[in-house]
């Protein structure tokens, strides 16, 4: 299972059009109004409560409907990466993508490189 | 306010190897302004060694609680009967305070403490005062010399001082550049020349730990009989 925390503007409009394509069943899709609004403790929370690897799905840089929330997201990612892995988890569970809202393809590409990491280390995705 | 930095994942968890209840106490004071151990940050280390424990199987109970001064004991009634291991988010002050009050737990720092200084920018947190116990900032344009210069001069800049920067590190203001220009735009040059005597040094750490009586606040015996304390 992956979980996505997308950002509304961005994140949320790509991931339901990916979703509408189908072959993402493993994906658990989480609204929020920004990606830098994603606090650490949920993320860990989302591995606790079964999650393999969690994307956090914000806005271009550069781009931000709310300016920098989409960098925020980025630096607290490359955090999490290594609080996961002090934690005891294998690398790259925790990835940060910026994408367009007509960008599904990209998120699509995302999950599918999770998801293809996380089956290298032994996970089911 | 105490400026503090959260410690690497692996030495808390190293500590907790013996532990079964687990609580990770936030404090809403100072190290919640400088992002190490409020509430949020708290919740964050709650979840990481939740994590760790459901992963290798330890069996911990973890479970986090924020208070509004752990440096206080009014704030940390709700730890009374706590038996198990704090990991104390709060600075090394609050630490100690929660052991002091609840003898029976083990308290574990889970932040390093480091000064007491002042949020510079986002994220960037400068030391500002040294807590001498003498304190001289009206001669220095309001700037600590003892704390702000990496000699702690009395009567720099020192030959180390170039370009407004201290020579220890790039990041680093010359305190004693900052005094004199300061001095400067207040047209109070003349403070320079004022003689200061040797630096008394016995209010400071020499003396061992320092104890701080306020006569006012002290209570008198017809308060302590009221409060009940005999």
């Amino acid at each position: 299972m992956i979980v996505c925390y997308c950002c509304s503007r961005s994140g949320m409009p790509a991931a339901l059009s990916a979703l509408e394509d189908g072959g993402l069943d493993d994906v658990i899709v989480r609204e929020v109004p920004c990606a830098g609004s994603v606090e650490q403790w949920e993320v860990l929370r989302s591995f606790r409560q079964g999650a393999e690897g969690v994307l956090i799905v914000g806005c271009l840089l550069e781009n931000c409907a709310h300016h920098y929330g989409s960098e925020v997201a980025a630096r607290r990612s490359v955090v999490l990466e290594g609080t996961v892995r002090d934690a005891g988890l294998a690398k790259g569970r925790v990835a940060m993508v910026h994408l367009a809202e007509h960008h599904s393809a990209r998120f699509r590409k995302a999950v599918e490189d999770m998801r293809a990491a996380i089956k290298e280390q032994g996970g089911q995705a | 306010m105490i400026i503090a930095e959260r410690k690497p994942l692996p030495e808390v968890l190293g500590m907790l190897d013996d532990s079964n209840d687990i609580l990770v106490l936030g404090c809403r004071s100072c190290t919640a302004i400088c992002l190490a151990g409020g509430e949020k940050e708290a919740k964050a280390v709650c979840e990481a060694i939740a994590l760790h424990s459901e992963l290798k199987g330890k069996g911990w109970k973890v479970d986090t609680l924020t208070v509004e001064r752990a440096c206080e004991k009014e704030f940390l009634t709700p730890l009374l009967e706590f038996k198990g291991t704090v990991v104390s988010m709060a600075c090394g002050v609050g630490a100690q305070v929660v052991q002091d009050l609840n003898p029976e737990a083990r308290v574990v720092p889970g932040v390093n403490t480091s000064n007491m200084g002042a949020p510079e920018g986002m994220g960037v947190f400068m030391e500002k005062c040294a807590g001498c116990g003498d304190c001289i900032i009206h001669l220095t344009a309001g700037i600590c010399p003892i704390a702000r210069c990496a000699k702690s001069l009395l009567n720099g800049p020192c030959g180390g001082s170039q370009n407004g920067l201290c020579e220890v590190s790039k990041d680093t203001p010359c305190a004693w550049d900052q005094i004199v220009r300061s001095l400067e735009r207040m047209g109070r040059l003349d403070l320079l020349s004022v003689n200061i005597p040797p630096k008394d040094w016995r209010p400071s750490r020499s003396g061992g730990p320092r104890r701080i009586v306020n006569q006012e606040a002290l209570p008198g015996t017809a308060q302590k009989e009221w409060r009940d304390e005999r």
